[in-house]
């Protein structure tokens, strides 16, 4: 026995469990010593003094209060995310603390207002852009062993870096869907029961519940798969169109009224009408440039050549 | 004997208490470019091994947690000047115990005036009897254990604490304790030689033997 074994005792890792495992195994005269040298060794120990676990979040808000009260930055309101991107970095930086929420249940969290994306760095320098009335969630203990892990209510543009150890990445939405990666690129959608994936560059997996089972699937790059009423659908799209939020504009191609409807709706909290059901299916191709909440509205109207009326914070559109 | 849930759930332990130093220095580099989410990671993973630190030395409660607030809260405003001096376990450890001191003279300089070594006041205290867990004072040899920690000076405790069970180095010990690396080197070899008088016979003298040769 050598310091090896103390090190695996106090702090075991994957190699050392292997090899003390293997020789545990071709001494087996020596097991019993082993066995109490190790429950010695857990026991050797100085008397733990630990902080509660209100201790442990009380004090952290005093830490970020103390810190931001010394900080003489912008105000940490949100913003309409036309400026915001071409914002400095620094500035994104500090505002985004407002933001950050330590739960009970040892998880971080980001939310984003309507009209507002940030760009958030994780641990693993991995970044998530996240997009308007969203919400991204994540174990504060990322171990180097453990999956990376993240929840996601809303929707996110994913560029996840690949780890040396190949420590897989994993987005999981509401009802069960799981991305899996290594590193990639790829967006993520879900809102209320719908869930779209879309992939930019690389390989992920998807496994979700049909029928009580976990399935999977793989996605190539350029595939869309929505996830809705426990049906997969699988289709071709041109990624870029589906991750241009993160770069201020809106591609539109043969894109519905009801889809920009309910984009307006998602991304802003803005309730649109329409004079017309029928109006609904009319669809335009181009670009859009995201803008708030007020002028979202009047391009929407601008793009499908539609009339506005504004009355009593209703929006109607009619031809 | 030994199963696979032994050692499963002794990782989760391990790792929770003893953190792995590459993913430190992934924090610390994300912490430099204002990445929050890193500095709460750090905080989380240092609050509760520095805290126990602190109240190995001072049994006031309030005041180590003043303490680690200010640590954190000038480690987040000073993010973007920080060094990359050693690993980021010794700058906390050292930058702490400093703050801690500064703060009992502090203390000391409403009630008697202070003389001798700063570091004086940092004073490793034995054990009291009640943070002794019930279970562990059944045992015999933890109850010899106990005792010999006890036995040795409030210096080797604390560099036995800072060597054994916070992986720091006899060089970064050297820094922290404000103390020579030969008399690190002595001091934990002392405290090797009397544990091994006071443990003689035990089986855990038997590992410690084995584990600190010399």
């Amino acid at each position: 026995m050598d310091e090896n074994f103390r090190a695996w005792v106090w702090n075991p890792t994957d190699e050392s469990n292997q090899f003390w495992r293997s020789w545990i195994a071709n001494h087996p005269d020596k097991t019993d010593e082993v066995y109490e040298a190790i429950s010695l060794l857990n026991k050797l120990s100085f008397p733990n003094y630990r902080l509660t676990e209100e201790e442990t979040s009380s004090l952290w808000h005093d830490i970020r209060n103390f810190s931001q009260s010394k900080k003489k930055v912008v105000s940490d309101k949100s913003s309409s995310f036309g400026w915001w991107l071409g914002a400095a970095a620094g500035v994104i930086l500090a505002t985004v603390s407002s933001l950050l929420i330590w739960n009970h249940d040892n998880t971080i969290s980001y939310e984003t207002a309507y009209g507002e994306t940030r760009t958030l760095l994780l641990p693993d320098s991995s970044t998530v852009i996240l997009n308007a009335n969203s919400r991204i969630v994540l174990s504060d203990d990322w171990n180097k062993n453990a999956t990376r892990k993240v929840w996601l209510a809303g929707e996110a543009f994913f560029e996840v870096v690949h780890t040396r150890n190949h420590q897989p990445f994993q987005v999981k939405v509401g009802d069960g869907l799981a991305v899996e990666v290594l590193g990639t690129s790829f967006n993520v959608y879900h809102r209320e029961s719908d869930t779209k994936v879309v992939l930019n560059s690389g390989k992920i997996t998807l496994t979700y519940p049909e029928a009580k089972e976990e399935k999977k699937i793989v996605m190539k790059p350029g595939e869309l798969v929505e996830y809705k009423e426990d049906r997969i659908v699988k289709r071709e799209v041109d990624p870029t169109m589906y991750a241009s939020w993160t770069e201020n504009k809106i591609i539109l191609n043969q894109t519905s009224l009801l889809e920009m409807i309910r984009m307006a709706k998602d991304n802003y909290g803005v309730e649109i009408e329409v004079a017309s059901e029928k109006m609904l299916t009319q669809t335009v191709s181009g670009s859009m440039p995201t803008g708030n909440a007020e002028n979202f509205a009047n391009q929407i109207a601008r793009v499908f050549q539609l009339q506005i009326i504004r009355e009593n914070n209703k929006i109607l559109l009619h031809e | 004997m030994l199963n696979d849930s032994d050692f499963d759930s002794r990782q989760t332990k391990a790792t929770s208490a003893l953190s792995d130093s590459v993913h430190d220095e992934n924090l610390w580099a994300n912490l430099k470019i204002g990445n929050e989410l890193a500095f709460s990671m750090l905080y989380k993973r240092y609050v509760n091994r520095l805290f126990n630190y602190g109240m190995h030395s001072c049994k006031d409660r309030d005041l180590v947690k003043d303490c680690l607030q200010e640590l954190f809260a000038r480690l987040w405003a000073k993010r973007e000047t920080l060094g990359v001096a050693g690993s980021v376990n010794y700058y906390l450890f050292k930058s702490f115990r400093r703050l801690l001191i500064a703060k009992l003279i502090a203390n000391r300089k409403f009630s008697l005036p202070f003389r001798g070594e700063p570091t004086s006041v940092f004073e490793f205290i034995p054990p009291t009897e009640d943070s002794i867990m019930e279970d562990e004072a059944k045992s015999h040899q933890l109850a010899m254990l106990k005792n010999s920690i006890n036995s040795l000076t409030k210096r080797q405790r604390e560099a036995i604490f800072l060597k054994f069970f916070n992986d720091l180095s006899y060089h970064e010990i050297s820094s922290i304790m404000e103390l020579r690396v030969d008399s690190v080197y002595n001091l934990i070899s002392k405290s090797i030689d009397v544990l091994r008088v006071k443990l003689k016979g035990s089986v855990i003298f038997m590992v410690l033997f084995c584990l600190f040769p010399g």
